[in-house]
């Protein structure tokens, strides 16, 4: 069995393959336009916990973990939690800043190991970079973390959202990653917090450079498209997908916050996963996206759409945001 | 020998099937239902000669048969570094 065709199979029998455990609120960053609503936590989970949460997951039957934040080499327990989602043979992903990573970190992290380790990078220039995460010297410190990650030979993975602060070093940014023989993935779309605020699309980029952005294939190579059928899921939210936060409300995606599956702390998640009708309506919802859209047809068809994200700006998942509308013509034009 | 998963490697089930990453490739491998079986039987303490009688427990095999294919699906994820020989990470 491929891995494409175990991934449509688990889409099929809604097994969370993929999930996201957003280990703290913390971080030592202040992105201008970071999608978190706040940067403390109020009740985080324990290691402990997380741990047990590890074994649900394996029993659920999923495959990839990511620890994300926030900052997640900031929560306390990290190496207890990244080392049992190993042992519980989970692949690992680590979504950081790499900003705290010095050489006993990053020893500890080869040692692991993860499938990679995915780190935000906000420019070329550490004035770019800088003002964008608001804090001073971040730039050289992410550089000194890639680094030693690649002198372990960890897999690192360099990702950039294109802003209005970052466009005009689209270029150098695909010259950075070419230095340090890192893959790009840079991201044409900045989303609103998680709470509904909207003030970091203040800081979207240009039509010019998104267009760029996406001829560039994201740093793939490829312009973005998907192929639809009718009864098809549009996405894997509610089958394929899971995240958690670091409080324990469990949600379909993480993008998808409008209502939680439940929490950690009061519900085993094979019941919520089994039982939830907020999962069951995301699911359905899922396939009906897909339907409205293949019968719209066009530009609007062929793009990847987050229902996600449409939600966040236009209240309806049904509805096409404009920026993902300005995204799907701009491929479309590209490909014509 | 006695195999267990090697340190590069996750894994998970779908469908009756073992979804197999190589960590240190990205390269991933899908098993099929009795190469499945003899997956999850690796667990560092089954040696050869007990994997190969519960293949013949699970598919109604002959010895000679189950002795064969055991033998080589070992070799074949050893080849791949998807295992090691319990003894010599312990």
């Amino acid at each position: 069995m491929s891995s494409w065709h175990s991934k449509l199979r688990a889409l099929q029998l809604a097994q969370p393959l993929t999930v996201q455990l957003e280990l703290t609120y913390a971080c030592n960053w202040r992105c201008v336009f970071c999608y978190n609503p706040r940067h403390f936590d109020r009740a985080r989970l324990s290691g402990d916990e997380w741990i047990a949460v590890l074994d649900e997951l394996r029993a659920l039957g999923t495959l990839t973990v990511a620890l994300t934040g926030g900052e997640p080499l900031a929560h306390p327990d990290f190496f207890a939690i990244a080392r049992a989602a190993r042992e519980r043979h989970f692949a690992l992903r680590i979504f950081t800043n790499a900003s705290l990573i010095d050489d006993d970190v990053a020893d500890q992290i080869a040692a692991l190991p993860p499938l990679g380790v995915e780190v935000s990078i906000h420019g070329a220039s550490a004035a770019v970079h800088d003002a964008a995460t608001a804090k001073p010297g971040s730039f050289d410190a992410a550089m000194h973390g890639i680094e030693k990650l690649l002198a372990r030979n960890v897999p690192v993975l360099m990702k950039t959202p294109v802003t209005s602060m970052n466009e005009h070093e689209i270029d150098d940014i695909v010259g950075l990653s070419d230095r340090l023989g890192v893959p790009l993935q840079i991201d044409p779309h900045i989303t609103p917090r998680d709470d509904g605020n909207l003030d970091p699309l203040q800081y979207g980029a240009s039509r010019d450079a998104i267009r760029r952005v996406i001829a560039m294939g994201l740093g793939s190579g490829s312009i973005p498209s998907t192929e639809r059928t009718k009864g098809g899921a549009n996405c894997g939210i509610g089958r394929l997908t899971l995240a958690i936060d670091a409080e324990g409300n469990v949600f379909p995606c993480m993008q998808w916050r409008v209502r939680p599956i439940g929490n950690v702390r009061e519900t085993p998640l094979r019941a919520m996963w089994q039982d939830s009708p907020v999962r069951r309506d995301v699911a359905a919802m899922s396939v009906e996206v897909n339907d409205a859209l293949l019968e719209r047809g066009g530009a609007l068809a062929t793009y990847p759409f987050c229902p996600a994200l449409a939600m966040q700006e236009t209240g309806d998942p049904l509805v096409p945001d404009q920026s993902f509308r300005a995204r799907a013509e701009i491929a479309a034009e590209l490909r014509s | 020998m006695t195999p267990k998963i090697g340190p590069q490697v996750a894994w998970q089930i779908v469908d009756g099937e073992a979804i197999v990453v190589d960590l240190a490739s990205g390269n991933t491998i899908g098993l099929n239902p009795a190469a499945t079986f003899l997956w999850s039987q690796i667990d560092g303490n089954h040696d050869e000669s007990q994997m190969t009688t519960a293949l013949i427990d699970e598919f109604e095999v002959s010895p000679a048969d189950a002795e064969r294919d055991t033998r080589a699906f070992l070799d074949e994820m050893k080849r791949r570094t998807l295992i090691v020989e319990a003894a010599e990470s312990a």
